[in-house]
């Protein structure tokens, strides 16, 4: 049996030989990973010895046979347990990638996402804004036709109300309910079935109006976000503001709003404030200030800058805007340019509000 | 059968509970003819299994002639030689098992790695997709403020 078994083996398995073998790394590797399985080993090797001192060779080949099994028993034991390590350690680490591609997959499209919205909003801003420009010129001999005229009216309704359906998706989008948007959906609605042009495009600006309004509830529910910074500037520069960063905030230059010396705002200043009510409102988060500059003495300055202020922060509270988000300020400091216009300072978008990102880091 | 417990748990139990015993009182012919079939057994279900494992297949085989030894020696009424023998059938076949279940683990390994490999080259895609997508926000984000254009002079007589 012995020499079968030895054959099997590739070669000799005396005492000795066994010895060297329980002395190698993966051995005692073994003695720890394995520790029943080596004891077996080794209690079979302490067979063979006690054979070999009976003085039976044969019994002795066969238990140091035997210890040898045992032991590369115990050896392969140990290096399947040292692979199981690794490939748990392997698996963990395919999940954490796994978890951190998801997390990026989710930021990169949330930030996608976003940059297109913002793209198709400038897009339709500069739609509307040229629909305004059309609508609105002030050179009557543009038209060349009362035909032309209408068309004219026709096309920029269309894309006031297209805008306006981009709000309302946007508000949607926000989480506003179906009854919170049902005023800007209606107004949409009402101004879709308005045939007569001007009319159609008087009430698409209102539907538009009515459509920031939801937008800015919507938002008013939500953190800031620089991408609302963002909005705020796009709006402005579509209602043909002046922007300007200061200290205190993100500025709007309203020019034209008075005329004259008088406190009161003119009737076509007021119509400015109005609309840009709706700005306001679409904007909700941020306190305004309203400045209001005047020319002439000092301290008749100081007066009517102050009762102008009043007066515009009235048409705003009028338009809808909480009085509480608005403060009404006289500066004594004037130039022409200035004289008859009002600054509008959003102060949660300051110069560290710029820079904020909109998605943490990764 | 399952390679990386029942097997091993029986066989050991059998090779530690029976080692260094045997030796000096070898039991009686009937008891070990029923444990030389149980190794038979276990050997053909290790057979089928050590097909993936060429390590695994020549220890089965050496377990096979180590079974057979011993069925001589017991026939012979040789009971301790047959015990040994026996014992040496025992242990080959722990140590085929233990082949058995590590070739499997290697093949688990293998799959791991690949996969993880896979992951990982995802990971770094979608890493760096962000990190453009980053890029294009940040550029959005610092556009100057600018005032508007100045809207077109409307053209004598219209036509825009």
């Amino acid at each position: 049996m012995l020499l079968l078994l030895l054959a099997a083996c590739g070669g000799t398995t005396p005492i000795e030989t066994i010895d060297e073998r329980f002395e190698a790394p993966e051995a005692h590797e073994a003695r720890t990973r394995a520790p029943d399985m080596y004891a077996a080993a080794e209690r079979a090797r302490e067979d063979a010895r006690a054979a070999e001192d009976a003085d039976d060779p044969e019994a002795a080949a066969d238990h140091a046979t035997r210890a040898r099994l045992l032991l590369e028993t115990a050896i392969a034991e140990s290096d399947r347990l040292a692979l199981e390590e690794r490939r748990l350690a392997l698996e963990e680490e395919t999940r954490v990638a796994e978890e951190r591609r998801a997390r990026d997959v989710r930021a990169r499209v949330e930030i996608e996402a976003n940059l297109a919205r913002a793209e198709a909003a400038r897009v339709a801003r500069e739609q509307a804004a040229a629909a305004y420009a059309n609508a609105e010129g002030d050179d009557p001999r543009r038209f060349r036709s009362r035909e032309e005229r209408d068309a004219l009216h026709r096309e920029s309704a269309g894309l006031l109300r297209g805008r306006a359906g981009l709000m309302i998706a946007a508000a949607r989008a926000l989480g506003a309910t179906s009854e919170e948007l049902a005023d800007a959906e209606r107004a949409l609605e009402e101004s879709s079935r308005t045939r007569e042009p001007a009319a159609s495009l008087r009430s698409a600006e209102l539907a538009m109006r009515t459509a920031l309004r939801a937008l800015g509830h919507a938002r008013s529910r939500l953190e800031p976000t620089a991408d609302e910074r963002a909005s705020l500037l796009e709006a402005a520069e579509t209602a043909g503001l002046d922007a300007m960063q200061v200290e205190r905030g993100l500025s709007l230059r309203v020019p034209d709003v008075f005329a004259g010396a008088g406190a009161a705002p003119s009737a076509n200043g007021r119509r400015k404030l109005e609309a840009i009510a709706a700005i306001v409102a679409a904007h909700p988060r941020s306190p305004v200030q309203v400045v209001a500059y005047a020319a002439g003495a000092p301290a008749q300055r100081e007066r009517v800058a102050a009762q102008r202020a009043a007066a515009a922060a009235r048409v705003l509270s009028d338009a809808g805007i909480a009085a509480e988000r608005v403060q009404a300020q006289g500066s004594a400091s004037t130039n022409a340019e200035s004289a008859n216009a009002i600054d509008l300072v959003f102060t949660a978008f300051g110069p560290t509000a710029a820079a904020a990102p909109t998605t943490p880091a990764p | 059968v399952c390679f990386d417990c029942d097997v091993i748990t029986i066989l050991l139990t059998a090779v530690l509970v029976s080692g260094g015993t045997t030796y000096a009182q070898p039991r009686q012919g009937a008891d070990l003819r029923r444990e030389l079939a149980e190794l038979d057994r276990t050997r053909e279900d290790l057979e089928r299994e050590a097909q993936r494992s060429e390590s695994a297949r020549g220890t089965v085989e050496m377990a096979a002639r180590a079974i057979a030894e011993a069925r001589t020696h017991l026939r012979q009424n040789q009971r301790a030689r047959a015990e040994r023998a026996s014992q040496i059938a025992a242990a080959a076949l722990a140590l085929a098992a233990k082949q058995i279940a590590l070739e499997s683990t290697r093949a688990r390994l293998r799959e791991a790695e690949r996969r993880a490999s896979l992951v990982t080259e995802q990971a770094e895609e979608a890493r760096r997709a962000l990190e453009a997508a980053l890029v294009r926000r940040a550029e959005s984000a610092q556009q100057p403020i600018a005032p508007p254009a100045p809207a077109e002079e409307p053209s004598e007589g219209g036509g825009d």
